[in-house]
């Protein structure tokens, strides 16, 4: 068994105008949606992997953690999903024991978590800083890399899509009424890992007068020029190949 | 692969190799709409992502018919697209060749088959992608359509952090008393949630644009062109 630090970004919502309750911390809807969270899983007590989907404090003195699995079923009894889940959650050094929670519920895919009667804002109401939540007593995991700074930002999370650079450069002048070009990229294949942006080389123009297309394929692209108009330069493209 | 380092993300996007450097956010400015596109401290081959730091339409547009671009303005009259009081601009580049190698302390470097850096942790702020995808708008004189990120019903926490690439994106304005007036554009719209309850000014959402505005026809349109392919970061 082992901790599991999930690092949020504190959001708000004051005054919510359908109850006058100030929420803080965080929530991913569906209703509210507030706070940051890069990555926000971890793998429980009993194995299976669990997405934090609300961890909040709320004006009514009450602490919420909703926690989502696709096999929760609303007819199990959320206590299924407290002990035998996680020993404890501490939020900015305040701990909440699951043995202790004063009420809660289930849904298909999620339970709902509530300790009650806690009267201080663990998150406390400066919005935008950065706070950790730790499950205690959870399992290694779910497998990754992740990478922060000499600061402790997390740079590069488990969770994370990046695009990397491929290369960038302008091909040479292609002729309207369908002349292309293709241009060579070692390794690329024709698959939503490997995007090109494009655009054209010079000052902007009407749209309708400077279409162009793009077909990826293995070994490189082609470019299209698709100019029919009665100005008809010769166009040139600027391009970023880059990979996620 | 026979040998290297390959980490990927769990949703088995490879997020770190050996090839490929990332993209390093290496210099801001803020500018104005109108103002010379791409602006000081761009280098060549560099991506472009702006944010609009009020609600605005983002692209690069033209003060003139084949003149000079600029960051999108509405000087040239009434816009069908406003644009915004002004945009955040990262020019980002490829680590490799910007960033010095540490030499010391502690964290990772990953360097590709050329020695280059092309990965560190040794950095203050990076971008992750947010979406990606193609948008070809609606069919061509059909009514405009936007595609709209985070979707239908969510809004991003802190907007500021969200910056879209405008180097393929394109804003056309024509209003001259012989031609109609014609104006289209391929890029975003920022909308900033407006409301008294949560830090006005900072949630909202951004819209991928690909459509014109006819004044014959008196409404917003398809073009039936070139579909924008869209890139949304969130500065990190």
């Amino acid at each position: 068994m082992a901790n599991r630090t999930i690092q949020i970004t504190v959001g708000a919502i004051t005054n919510w105008a359908n109850n006058s309750q100030s929420y803080y911390g965080l929530a991913l809807g569906v209703n509210l949606v507030y706070g940051v969270s890069r990555n926000n899983y971890f793998n429980g007590k009993d194995g299976r992997t669990y997405r934090l989907h609300i961890c909040r404090w709320a004006t009514t003195n009450s602490i919420l953690v909703r926690i989502d699995n696709p096999l929760i079923l609303s007819s199990e009894p959320y206590t299924s999903y407290t002990t035998p889940v996680f020993d404890s959650i501490t939020i900015n050094g305040t701990t909440f024991n699951p043995s202790a929670t004063s009420s809660g519920s289930t849904v298909n895919g999620s339970a709902l978590l509530f300790w009650d009667s806690v009267s201080t804002n663990p998150f406390g109401t400066t919005t935008g800083v950065i706070q950790d939540i730790t499950f205690s007593g959870v399992s290694d995991g779910p497998y990754g890399a992740e990478f922060s700074n000499s600061s402790g930002k997390l740079m590069l999370s488990m969770i994370d899509r990046v695009e990397r650079f491929v290369v960038a450069d302008t091909t040479p002048p292609i002729p309207p009424y369908g002349g292309s070009i293709f241009v060579s990229v070692s390794g690329m294949e024709n698959n939503d890992s490997w995007n090109v942006y494009a655009g054209v080389n010079g000052p902007p123009e009407s749209i309708t007068r400077n279409p162009f297309d793009i077909t990826k394929s293995t070994g490189g692209f082609t470019i299209t020029n698709l100019q029919t108009g009665s100005y008809l330069p010769d166009t040139a493209y600027d391009y970023w190949v880059l990979r996620t | 692969m026979s040998f290297g380092l390959t980490i990927e993300n769990f949703d088995g996007r490879t997020t770190l190799d050996e090839n490929y450097s990332h993209i390093y956010p290496r210099t801001t400015i803020t500018v104005n709409g109108g103002a010379a596109y791409p602006g000081p401290g761009h280098q060549s081959g560099d991506l472009v992502f702006a944010n609009s730091y009020n609600d605005g339409y983002i692209a690069i547009g033209s003060l003139t018919n084949g003149g000079a671009a600029s960051y999108m303005t509405t000087s040239e009259g009434t816009s069908r697209f406003p644009d915004s009081f002004g945009y955040f601009v990262y020019f980002a580049s490829a680590v490799a060749g910007n960033i010095v190698p540490a030499g010391s302390g502690y964290g990772l470097e990953v360097y590709d088959s050329s020695s280059q850096l092309i990965y560190t942790t040794d950095l203050s702020q990076t971008f992750r992608v947010v979406a990606s995808g193609s948008f070809a708008g609606a069919a061509q004189n059909q009514p405009a359509t936007e595609l709209s990120f985070p979707s239908a019903i969510g809004e991003f926490e802190d907007l500021t952090k969200i910056y879209v690439l405008l180097n393929n994106t394109q804003h056309f304005r024509l209003n001259d008393p012989v031609f109609e007036e014609f104006e289209s554009i391929i890029g975003y719209r920022f909308e900033y949630t407006t409301g008294t309850y949560i830090e006005p000014g900072k949630r909202g959402r951004v819209h991928v644009c690909n459509q014109a505005y006819w004044a014959s026809e008196d409404a917003f349109l398809g073009i039936g062109g070139r579909s924008l392919d869209y890139l949304i970061v969130e500065l990190i």
